[in-house]
């Protein structure tokens, strides 16, 4: 008997007979010939605009989901090293999603996101969002600011990712309300094949960060302004081994709520997976462990500590010289 | 003129593959053929070297080497270490992203793109004349072109990473983005 593989992507019957997609058994397909007569096929995934949109999550709601998350990894896990690790799990598919999306981003050259207005979202509801202007606020001008930001941080942008396809951006306003929902759904299938994409507006591609110290400010300035609005606090190099950098937070805003200073887990291997996985999809092998140390009024003063594989240093010696 | 286009993940696994042969007016059979077919992922994986070595350079540069024999890979195979060899000529110098042409087999030439996350979108051109008869002339890429089709491909990619029902390494299923993918070849690539 015949098992029927569910994909989540292809079950939608919409494409049935019409395409397959990719099946790695199968080989590549070669295209066929009355290829060109058809539309290409849409989805909401793909009609998506990767720009920024600014949506902010209240701090509430994202800690009501960590704490979810924690105490589902708690009941489910052996030890602390197993929790700790469950936990950097978590977080590292965050960050390898995000070496891809925040780099694109960057790229995009600024002063030119107004033409992805063309974009309609799909949900009836017609929000009058602005336009997407200039958004790319989170690229190398705050790099290397340093500010004492301090406790008024009341909103974690914390991003999983997955949010931000759901987002939606819509850009005509001024329809009647009456009958507004049946011709949204109508024009919806012809809005969705004329999707600008936003290689259009790409003059050049930002370079992929080859060295250590370029990746670390990446994370410093652009992952961490993504993540909670501002710039890590301090980005440090040990001095007694090479292979060591430190990120420094003086709030962490995720786990703020989270007390026990006596206590031995640590929920701040959420974001070492983020930092991670950010890193290691990049290519810069590395561990990340949370360190508590007080300073001054910061009592939750986290060091995230980067320890960088031999490879890293290795291939940098190489490439670069020095390390 | 046909193309063989496929995505490398991490471990050198391909996580999408297609082939693109272009009909124009009631000209036939412009594919690959049957045996390049069969050869095409062993040519493609063996420039994946070359691609992991510009991958770290500080300027994957081009090169003054003008290798005039299309033997592909010859005796003499060393790679400088200032750039690669055999790369087209217009690259654009600081853009690290599109390698341009790496490669060369038998006058096929192989395009290579790297994402920021190290995935590798490598592609075949081949000849329009791809018959029988291995012919000599080189394929010219429009590196312009070409650049926007990897590009755009990368947003697309990127949009199938935002599914968190997407693991990173898994073979791209999705029948939109091999649809995506065949428009945007005949966007760019229809020569």
């Amino acid at each position: 008997m015949e098992q029927q593989i569910i994909y989540p992507s292809t079950s939608d019957a919409s494409f049935k007979n019409r395409s397959t997609g990719y099946e790695y058994t199968m080989g590549p397909k070669p295209s066929l010939p009355d290829e060109y007569m058809r539309s290409p096929l849409t989805s909401k995934l793909y009609s998506e605009s990767l720009n920024t949109k600014k949506h902010e999550i209240s701090l509430s709601a994202m800690t009501f989901l960590f704490q979810e998350m924690i105490s589902q990894i708690h009941k489910n896990c052996q030890s602390l090293n197993d929790f700790e690790t469950k936990l950097d799990k978590y977080g590292e598919s965050i960050g390898m999603r995000l070496s891809e999306l925040l780099n694109f981003r960057s790229s995009i050259s600024p002063g030119t996101s107004s033409r992805t207005s063309t974009f309609l979202s799909s949900s009836p509801v017609v929000n009058t969002t602005s336009t997407n202007t200039n958004t790319n606020t989170n690229t190398s001008s705050s790099m290397n600011s340093q500010p004492g930001n301090g406790p008024n941080r009341s909103r974690a942008n914390t991003g999983t990712s997955s949010k931000d396809t759901a987002s939606s951006v819509s850009t005509k306003s001024n329809r009647t309300s009456t009958d507004r929902h049946i011709h949204h759904t109508q024009s919806q299938q012809a809005q969705h094949t004329q999707v600008e994409s936003l290689t259009s507006q790409i003059s050049k591609m930002r370079r992929r960060d080859l060295k250590i110290i370029d990746i670390l400010q990446f994370v410093h300035g652009t992952l961490w302004s993504y993540l909670f609005n501002h710039v890590s606090d301090d980005l440090v190099k040990s001095s007694e081994r090479n292979n060591e950098y430190m990120i420094i937070d003086n709030q962490p805003p995720l786990t703020q709520f989270i007390s026990g200073s006596n206590n031995r887990i640590s929920c701040d291997y959420f974001i070492c997976g983020v930092i991670r996985g950010f890193l290691t999809n990049a290519g810069f092998r590395c561990k990340v462990s949370p360190h508590l140390m007080p300073k001054d009024n910061w009592d939750n003063r986290t060091v995230y500590l980067i320890q960088f594989d031999n490879q890293v240093l290795e291939r940098e010696t190489i490439r670069f010289g020095q390390s | 003129m046909p193309q063989y286009f496929a995505i490398i993940g991490h471990k050198g696994n391909p996580i999408y593959e297609a082939e693109f042969s272009i009909q124009q007016g009631n000209q036939k059979n412009l594919g690959f053929s049957q045996e390049l077919k069969e050869m095409n992922p062993f040519i493609l994986h063996a420039s994946l070297d070359i691609i992991d070595d510009l991958q770290w350079q500080a300027v994957p540069s081009n090169s003054q080497y003008t290798n005039d024999n299309s033997s592909g890979s010859g005796s003499n195979f060393s790679i400088s270490s200032t750039g690669g060899f055999l790369r087209s000529k217009n690259v654009n110098n600081t853009d690290n992203c599109y390698l341009g042409k790496v490669d060369h087999f038998y006058g096929l030439a192989i395009t290579a793109y790297i994402s920021y996350g190290g995935m590798k979108f490598v592609m075949i051109h081949g000849t329009s004349t791809s018959g029988g008869s291995n012919s000599t002339n080189t394929v010219v890429i429009d590196d312009n072109a070409c650049r926007s089709f990897y590009q755009e491909i990368h947003e697309l990619y990127i949009k199938t990473l935002m599914n968190p029902f997407y693991k990173t390494g898994d073979p791209i299923s999705s029948p939109v983005f091999d649809s995506r993918v065949r428009s945007l070849a005949r966007k760019y690539l229809n020569k």
